[in-house]
């Protein structure tokens, strides 16, 4: 290397010798163009006006850089992770809640007896044909008549001591009835074939345990739509609060964002490190949920199989799917994105 | 290369800091634009690589009209101009290397040609030994060398340098200019502004001098002619 006058290396700058720079101008585009020693990963041009792709290279850059920040310990990116985390749970709790209620519905192990009262002008040939329709819906066990002295028999049984009171009686009340068990047991099944038999004609009313599953159902679907609308006022709240933390990110690093801008980077080059930020908030929040979520059912689970043993029944919960994690997962990155989006959108011009 | 057709700007706050201002310079040349402090010598570096947009007139570089330049063209022109800022605008959360990287990553440069081309720019202006060290530990002049290295790593056809001596000593100051004669000795078009007008007649290259926001006096080689 020789000495120069200026005391720095003799090798040109840029690297590499003098080159000649005819041809540089481009006489369509009138635009400098650089030498064709340096390689490019795309050629780009003025009229094709197209985006310049980012290296693979940049990609794993700005991804350490946004998780070199989270590492750095910045106040306000674990924050507002923390906030997602926390919302997410709030929402993996009310999923693990429900799922579960409505397993319990759809599992509901009664005798699942239904008795079927009737009329009392129906004659025994009807009597025979009703039971007959029954006897032909699938799952339908166990199907017997049940006549007004045998009812009668089962309510002194009831009755114990008190059976007395019925002695006084002229005449037997009680109506013939068909009683049958019925081997599916899931509620809408149990509901839809009762609802359909009370309309049969000759048949005065249809029983099956209705009133607890029915009240079951009704917590279910109020709890349902309380926790839609929570979720829903929940997650756009945390995404506000992701997009004003990736808004306070790019305030603190406009100087970055200006020198980069005038370097020549493209839109998405000086974005894509902002929605890694995001993305990588939303993943982490969604993460720590699922950790919380899975200490809560632990938890939960205890719980109820004490509370169940006391009662002398079984419980045991069941944690969430595995399309219910993906979707937790799935929220947070689309959070994450999505406040970075916003912000961006709004705060960061080009 | 640049041409300047009867340029005027006016910030948004209403001050006028260039009134129709006129030149050209060709491609390979080294000019010096010289002024008191609100000449307007920053402004038209900034109208160069459209940091701002003219009120008046037309800004052509290499013969394209640069308030014209769609959103997606203007990259490509920036990243054909090599800018160096007076406040240098270093990076201080990296290293000088990722600094001088950066350029290149912006540009989309191939990764595997990233690191080598980097390493030879820092060694071209003396940094070779400072490369993982974080620019905030450099002194003016070292800073100063990062900027330009950053500037000129990916070959651009054209520099221009916001007071690239404002902040050294005289000596500092003279090196800082032999590496920009280094890089118009390869050919690349040099646009320095200077308010020191005893580093421009010892460097010997022409000069634009500007007076509140109009040239007074230019070598008649900057002149534009009627037809162009």
């Amino acid at each position: 290397m020789n000495p120069t006058p200026d005391g720095f290396s003799t090798r040109s700058l840029g690297g590499k010798k003098a080159v000649s720079r005819k041809g540089l101008l481009s006489k369509k585009t009138g635009i400098i163009k650089r030498p064709s020693s340096v390689k490019r990963i795309k050629a780009t041009s003025l009229e094709g006006g197209k985006d310049v792709t980012i290296s693979k290279s940049f990609q794993l850059r700005s991804l350490q850089r946004a998780w070199n920040r989270f590492h750095a310990g910045s106040l306000s990116h674990w924050t507002t992770t923390i906030i997602i985390a926390l919302s997410l749970t709030i929402f993996g709790a009310f999923t693990l809640l429900l799922s579960n209620a409505n397993t319990a519905l759809e599992q509901w192990t009664g005798d699942n007896l239904i008795t079927v009262f009737l009329e009392e002008s129906v004659t025994s040939f009807q009597m025979e044909e009703i039971k007959n329709k029954i006897s032909k819906n699938p799952g339908v066990d166990q199907i017997s008549v049940v006549s007004p002295a045998i009812a009668m028999g089962r309510m002194k049984n009831m009755l114990g001591s008190e059976a007395g009171l019925l002695d006084n009686l002229v005449e037997n009340p009680l109506p013939y009835s068909i009683e049958f068990r019925l081997n599916d047991k899931e509620y809408e099944k149990t509901a839809n074939l009762a609802f359909q038999i009370g309309s049969w004609l000759g048949v005065e009313a249809v029983s099956y345990d209705k009133q607890w599953a029915e009240k079951l159902a009704a917590v279910i679907h109020t709890f349902r739509f309380i926790g839609s609308v929570l979720t829903l006022l929940l997650l756009t709240a945390v995404a506000l609060i992701i997009s004003n933390t990736i808004k306070l990110t790019i305030i603190a690093r406009r100087d970055e964002v200006e020198v980069m801008r005038f370097m020549g980077a493209t839109d998405s080059f000086i974005k894509t490190p902002f929605i890694y930020e995001g993305v990588l908030q939303g993943l982490l929040g969604a993460v720590g949920a699922l950790l919380l979520t899975t200490l809560l059912y632990w938890g939960a689970d205890g719980a109820t199989t004490e509370l169940g043993s006391a009662f002398g029944i079984f419980i045991e919960l069941h944690y969430l799917h595995y399309d219910q994690l993906l979707l937790i997962m799935a929220l947070g990155i689309f959070l994450g994105l999505a406040g970075a989006l916003i912000s961006l959108s709004r705060f960061l011009e080009i | 290369m640049i041409k300047f057709h009867n340029v005027s700007m006016r910030y948004p706050s209403g001050y006028e800091a260039l009134n129709g201002v006129s030149f050209a310079l060709s491609k390979g040349s080294f000019y010096f634009l010289t002024g008191h402090s609100g000449a307007g010598k920053t402004s038209i570096l900034k109208l160069i690589y459209r940091a701002e947009r003219p009120s008046g007139g037309a800004v052509l570089i290499g013969g394209r009209n640069v308030d014209q330049l769609t959103n997606k063209q203007l990259p490509l022109l920036r990243r054909s101009i090599g800018v160096i800022f007076q406040d240098y605008k270093l990076l201080y959360d990296r290293s000088v290397y990722d600094n001088v990287a950066l350029a290149m990553e912006v540009a989309g440069q191939n990764p595997d040609h990233i690191n080598g081309q980097v390493l030879r720019t820092l060694e071209s202006v003396g940094l070779r030994d400072y490369t993982h060290q974080n620019p905030i530990s450099l002194s003016g002049g070292e800073q100063q060398r990062v900027a330009i290295a950053r500037a000129t790593v990916n070959r651009p056809s054209l520099v221009i340098a916001d007071e690239p001596t404002g902040n050294l000593d005289r000596d500092m100051g003279r090196r800082i200019i032999s590496l920009f004669q280094t890089l118009h000795k390869q050919g690349t078009t040099i646009l320095l502004v200077t308010h020191d007008t005893d580093l421009v007649k010892e460097s010997g290259h022409p000069h634009i001098e500007m007076v509140d926001g109009e040239i007074t006096k230019m070598p008649k080689s900057a002149c534009l002619m009627e037809d162009s």
